[in-house]
């Protein structure tokens, strides 16, 4: 099984690191950091905390793109290109090829993001401003948040087309930023079956209200750890539901 | 354990397309065995149902209903795919990974932990492929490729191989390489299956043959076997032949006959064969020179088109 599993992660890895479309975007990354460092010099007193929240923000989308960017495109490449012919036909269980894909995501998804922390946090140095704890937790956060996202985008690449997968995940990240939004106007409604769907809707999606911590990352407030923790267990929780359905859609599937 | 290794019986797949969801028989009662350690040839014309019976047995496209036997497992088992090689029939691979890198992975999936290397270097070798050991697949040929697909379905060493189109794509060279590759299978005691459109190939390669036409099974049997049954005679007479002779043979709907100045032309179709020794006393008897007598067995092509 670990073998099996080595095998897909580091495929996964190395075709992901091999993309020419990964360099353009750390191009890009570079470009928006040196940007926060002029939106910071245009803000009088508040330079440390726009280049903060600018960068830390940045970060958090580039990770939602990439994360819906591969995990859409590497299922949909293998069943676009009939690779998966030559993997399923092979000692392989449909449930163990998405979790080793799962996998593999997750540590280019871990690589990429530590690039541009990285990239970010000595940028920080250089300008002599504050490293602190709170970005690595905050870092973390958009981690598991990413990783939620991936699941969700392979477990639509397993039924759909890579424009409808990747429309439905970019959907999937709207409602689940809008989850506390969604729970507050529950209440407020009179209707009981709206009040019902919306209670559904706010109960099956995961809040990503609780990876936001872009308050205390600008203003460097501390974290408490149980929240770090309790969030951490929430986004555990939904990949794992994620890739179980990502999984039974799989099995059921005939590749025509 | 048994000695056939895939058993189809009354297998059929249908498949509902498109937004009307129109059904579509892509299989239709498809039965046949192939015994182990033979070279199995399906053919059929483009559509006829092939690459779908292909994939029922490697377990990636799920039977209607009928019964499916692999290597004595009924249904597609997990334990098959151990022993099982595939080749689809137009594939492409990873284009990042290298030669090596991508015969690794399928060597990982077949849960090769010891001399993993060695045998990725060997069949690199094996299908000419060392040279381009560290180039990149996305830079290779569509016959490369096709030789890359090859080791990938054989790195395992399977006890069946499946092989879609394996020489589609290749060079004259290339196709007299599976070739070898696929006796080679055979000498070491694995069973081949394989679909294509290459019917000299088939011939050449197959001990039994399997047409499918319409996803139904029209014939199966060993080459010798199918063509025997449009084995046809043709004998060239000389001499001056009795009318009457030249009547009853005009008159028999299984023998043709072309008369020259001179010559007689005959041609004794499948069920005027068992003749052929009447036939030639009686001209002798009548003073007629036997001048040619060559036996006409059917190809593939001509079995292949006939059976349209």
């Amino acid at each position: 099984m670990w073998l099996m599993l080595n095998a897909f992660i580091s495929q996964t890895f190395k075709e992901a690191i091999r993309n020419k479309i990964l360099y353009g975007i750390g191009f890009f990354a570079v470009a928006i950091f040196l940007f926060s460092l002029v939106l910071g010099e245009l803000s009088l007193y508040e330079q440390e905390r726009v280049i903060r929240d600018v960068g830390m923000t940045f970060i958090m989308l580039m990770g939602v793109v990439l994360a819906i960017y591969t995990g859409v495109g590497l299922l949909h490449r293998e069943i676009d290109r009939r690779i998966i012919y030559t993997i399923l036909s092979k000692p392989v269980r449909r449930y163990q090829m998405i979790i080793g894909r799962f996998l593999g995501i997750g540590c280019t998804l871990f690589v990429e993001l530590l690039a541009m922390f990285s990239v970010f946090l000595l940028l920080l140095a250089v300008r002599g401003m504050t490293i602190d704890a709170t970005l690595f937790q905050a870092m973390w956060l958009i981690y598991v948040e990413s990783l939620v996202v991936a699941a969700a985008a392979l477990m639509f690449s397993t039924f759909s087309s890579a424009m409808l997968s990747s429309l439905m995940s970019a959907g999937f990240v709207i409602l689940a930023c809008l989850n506390p939004q969604i729970g507050f106007y529950a209440g407020q409604s009179k209707e009981i079956e709206i009040r019902a769907m919306m209670r559904g809707a706010q109960f099956l999606l995961p809040n990503f209200g609780h990876f936001d911590v872009s308050t205390q990352v600008s203003y460097a407030l501390a974290i408490p750890g149980m929240h770090v923790f309790w969030s951490t267990l929430h986004g555990l929780a939904y990949i794992v539901v994620l890739i179980c359905i990502a999984s039974l859609i799989m099995e059921k599937r005939d590749f025509i | 354990m048994t000695d056939k290794i895939i058993e189809l019986k009354d297998l059929c797949k249908t498949f509902y397309a498109g937004f009307r969801r129109k059904r579509v028989d892509a299989v239709r009662g498809v039965s046949f065995s192939v015994e182990r350690g033979e070279i199995f040839g399906l053919i059929g014309p483009n559509g006829a149902g092939k690459t779908t019976t292909i994939k029922m047995l490697t377990g990636l496209i799920r039977p209607t209903s009928g019964v499916m036997k692999l290597m004595g497992y009924e249904g597609f088992d997990r334990r098959c795919s151990q022993r099982l090689g595939y080749l689809p029939e137009v594939s492409y691979y990873y284009e990042s990974l290298t030669a090596f890198e991508i015969l690794d992975f399928y060597a990982k999936l077949y849960g090769i932990r010891e001399d993993r290397q060695k045998t990725v270097e060997y069949w690199l070798e094996r299908v000419n492929m060392s040279h381009a050991r560290n180039k990149r697949l996305g830079q290779f040929s569509k016959g490369m490729q096709q030789r890359i697909g090859l080791a990938q379905a054989l790195i395992g060493d399977p006890d069946l191989v499946i092989l879609d189109e394996p020489q589609s794509g290749l060079d004259p060279i290339g196709r007299r390489d599976v070739a070898d590759i696929i006796r080679e299978c055979q000498k070491k005691g694995k069973t081949v299956f394989f679909s294509s459109h290459i019917l000299p190939d088939v011939e050449r390669l197959c001990d039994r043959v399997g047409v499918i036409r319409n996803g139904q099974m029209e014939v199966v049997g060993t080459l010798n076997e199918l063509l025997s049954k449009d084995k046809r005679i043709e004998i060239v007479l000389r001499g001056k032949a009795d009318s009457g002779f030249v009547a009853r043979l005009e008159a028999d709907a299984n023998i043709s006959l072309v008369s020259g100045l001179d010559t007689l032309s005959i041609t004794l179709g499948p069920k005027a064969v068992s003749g052929l020794n009447d036939l030639l006393s009686e001209a002798i008897k009548q003073g007629l020179v036997v001048e040619h007598v060559m036996e006409r067995g059917a190809d593939l092509e001509a079995l292949f088109v006939k059976e349209g």
